[in-house]
């Protein structure tokens, strides 16, 4: 599974409610949480959970994104497109 | 009549306002003489009938027959606030409680100084809730619930039986909490949430069912305080 991809899938999603000025860009750089973001956290939510029900889906398998866990990180996994693909890749690799 | 002093001109300013009018409306109780703030912005702006008259230190030159409300406050700030209670070093019995009334609370339950509960709420049998803690209205305080210092309740917010909230934590409006559930100091649930697990210190989470968002560091003293406090409130 190419979880950028599955990730772009669920920013194409989110972005339908977004005006076009603050829309998230499909880079891997992009911003998803923080005041640089165009998400509020209620936004970062609904990313997060579709993106759950999106892995689901496609492997039968529920992991569990936004736990203590990804707080225990020296980096958060939501501070960039690119921080969450990498911690999604090693969750989906335990 | 008690003259009173607000520490913080921001928007819960004009919400202790209307508090002050409503509780005076039954029986004239208290009498608004000053605002303080920070932000030198607002300085010598006019506030209904007062006027913002400088920075929240000038307080300590006032009269001590006058009595304070601190009204600063909010999910960002929610650390800053013990920081700014120490810096002014102004024993919590200069602070006055304010209570709505149409509140209702249990004559078995404690309300500590600084407090301020909004319209509508119920804080139900031997709960205690410690000095600066804020609760918006229409909220339900559940019983043998402990409340540590300078908490922050939204709107609507739902405790059920032996509810442990840390110091200095933010809970959003409309969220409920379960049975037993500890949340540690300087959390912040997002508005809306069901809590049914305990929550560790600074963590910021939202939802139902519940994401971890984001965490924050919270001060050791702050952690170190709350400890020692939930313990002696189980002893009494």
């Amino acid at each position: 599974m190419d979880v950028l991809e599955l990730i772009y899938e669920v920013i194409d999603e989110i972005n339908l409610d977004l005006e076009p000025a603050a829309q998230i860009k499909k880079e891997e750089d992009s911003i998803i949480f923080g005041p640089e973001s165009a998400l509020d956290s209620m936004g970062l939510v609904n990313l997060i959970t579709l993106i759950e029900q999106r892995i689901e889906e496609k492997t039968d398998q529920f992991i569990a994104i936004a736990d203590e866990r990804a707080m225990s990180m020296e980096t958060s996994p939501f501070k960039s497109v690119k921080s969450l693909k990498e911690y999604i890749e090693v969750l989906l690799n335990e | 009549m008690q003259k009173l002093v607000i520490i913080g001109g921001s928007h819960a300013f004009w919400e202790i306002s209307e508090l002050i009018s409503d509780i005076n409306a039954i029986k004239p109780a208290y009498q608004v003489i000053g605002v303080y703030d920070d932000n030198s912005d607002l300085w010598g702006k006019n506030y209904g009938q007062l006027m913002v008259d400088g920075p929240i230190e000038k307080v300590k030159e006032l009269s001590q027959d006058i009595k304070f409300i601190f009204a600063i406050g909010s999910f960002r700030t929610r650390i800053i606030r013990s920081q700014i209670l120490a810096r002014l070093n102004i024993p919590d019995e200069r602070f006055e409680t304010l209570i709505h009334p149409t509140a209702k609370i249990f004559s078995t339950s404690k309300i500590k100084y600084g407090c301020t509960i909004h319209y509508g709420t119920v804080v139900f049998n031997h709960t205690v809730i410690e000095s600066f803690t804020v609760i918006g209205a229409n909220s339900v305080i559940a019983v043998a619930n402990y409340l540590g210092r300078g908490c922050l309740l939204g709107s609507n917010v739902t405790t059920t039986t032996g509810v442990q909230i840390g110091s200095y934590s933010f809970i959003g409006s409309s969220t409920s909490i379960g049975e037993h559930i500890e949340i540690e100091p300087g959390a912040q649930i997002g508005m809306g949430s069901l809590i049914l697990k305990n929550i560790k210190a600074g963590l910021f989470v939202l939802g139902n069912p519940l994401k971890v968002l984001d965490k924050i560091d919270v001060p050791q003293s702050i952690i170190d305080e709350w400890t020692i406090q939930k313990e002696k409130n189980k002893l009494n």
